[in-house]
């Protein structure tokens, strides 16, 4: 399922819990949806950056497998922008399955 | 074999338009992700030459990865600026700098045909912007690539009009009359009007073709500027047909309150929007 549209919930979710790269984010948005949510990974990359440039999250480098990678982690206006984002998804997925369960 | 090469092909696209001190590390950021998404897949017994194919593939699409690299490297400063352009046609639309800015010169005098050279040149280059801009909202924030032939075909006819505009200006000695294929006096007379009526016309197609491209791709708020795009389209052509037939301003009128109290103000805000740039989850919208 593409998910490019709540795709910003989901790093601020992952990021919430620590620290990571790029690939370790899609991979625990992969793993954690059980395959279900994906994207074409290269556009996670703006992503990324455009909630860097907002200040949601500041990027910074460490050594990953001997490699230096580019880390993103959540700052203090990104942990609130996901507390506010996270009630206002759980309100819209609340009330479309109680439109689907009532139309079922 | 995919290799190297294609990854750099590959990063060579999605990095096209990139500022370069972003550039490189943008490269080095994908090159450490198609590095570990190939790792994962030899780590399934995966072969290599499959594995890197697809991770490559894996990738995506990297146009829309340098629309969206653009729209956030670049994108807000023209956002910001083309917001501000669309205020200056505000107060162009008012004709407040031939208010305020204008000597006491004799119409048709080399200072006046200056003057309105420069008023007319300057104006048309901020619509050229405003467009221009709008076409790069369109297609790095909005994945609408479909904006690309017309923004195109709505910029050639502004250059057309500008280039006509300032033919009739600067060449031609139109005294009191608006000069129209008709009437024309002369060939560079007649080639300024055609110019310059061929360029409206070219635009106000251009619009109303953007207008509809926008129209079958996006969601409500879309659909209100797009619809607003071509009304002003058909504005534009409806005014040159009635002034070059009928000799008429009544067109001129409807357009600068057409500009004056919707588009451009909507247009404005929708730069102002882009700018602030947030992006809306399903949720928010709703």
């Amino acid at each position: 399922m593409n998910i490019k549209g709540s795709l910003p919930l989901l790093i601020l979710h992952v990021l919430s819990t620590s620290p990571r790269h790029g690939y370790a984010i899609l991979k625990e948005i992969r793993q954690g949806s059980e395959g279900v949510l994906g994207v074409a990974e290269g556009t996670l990359y703006p992503m990324l950056h455009d909630l860097e440039q907002r200040g949601l999250i500041e990027a910074f480098e460490e050594t990953v497998s001997g490699r230096l990678r580019r880390c993103y982690r959540l700052t203090d206006a990104g942990r609130r922008e996901f507390d506010r984002q996270a009630a206002e998804w759980r309100r819209y997925s609340r009330a479309v399955n109680l439109l689907l369960g009532g139309a079922s | 074999m995919t290799s190297y090469a294609d990854l750099n092909r590959w990063l060579d696209q999605a990095t096209r338009g990139v500022p370069r001190r972003w550039a490189t590390s943008i490269r080095a950021e994908l090159t450490a992700h198609f590095e570990d998404t190939t790792a994962a897949l030899l780590q399934q017994d995966v072969p290599e030459e499959t594995a890197r194919r697809r991770a490559l593939a894996a990738l995506g699409d990297p146009q829309a990865v340098a629309h969206g690299f653009n729209d956030v490297h670049r994108g807000r400063r023209h956002y910001l600026m083309a917001a501000l352009a669309a205020l200056l046609l505000l107060v162009e639309n008012f004709d407040l700098p031939q208010r305020f800015l204008m000597g006491d010169w004799a119409e048709g005098s080399t200072p006046s045909r200056l003057f309105y050279a420069a008023d007319h040149a300057f104006t048309i280059a901020l619509g050229f912007y405003v467009v221009f801009v709008m076409g790069r909202l369109l297609v790095w924030r909005f994945d609408h690539s479909a904006a690309t032939t017309p923004v195109n075909i709505v910029l050639g006819g502004l250059v057309a009009h500008a280039t006509g505009t300032a033919i009739l200006d600067l060449a031609v000695d139109t005294g009191s009359s608006t000069p129209t294929l008709l009437n024309a006096g002369n060939l560079v007379e007649g080639m300024g009007t055609a110019l310059q009526g061929g360029g409206i016309l070219l635009t106000g197609a251009g619009l109303i073709a953007l207008g509809a491209s926008v129209l079958l791709a996006f969601d409500t708020p879309g659909k209100r500027i797009a619809a607003l795009a071509m009304i002003e389209g058909a504005t534009t052509m409806l005014y040159i047909i009635v002034l070059y037939l009928g000799g008429s301003f009544l067109g001129v009128y409807v357009l600068l309150a057409l500009n004056s109290a919707i588009l451009l103000p909507v247009v404005g805000v929708v730069f102002m929007r882009a700018w602030l740039s947030h992006r809306r989850l399903p949720a928010q919208a709703a």
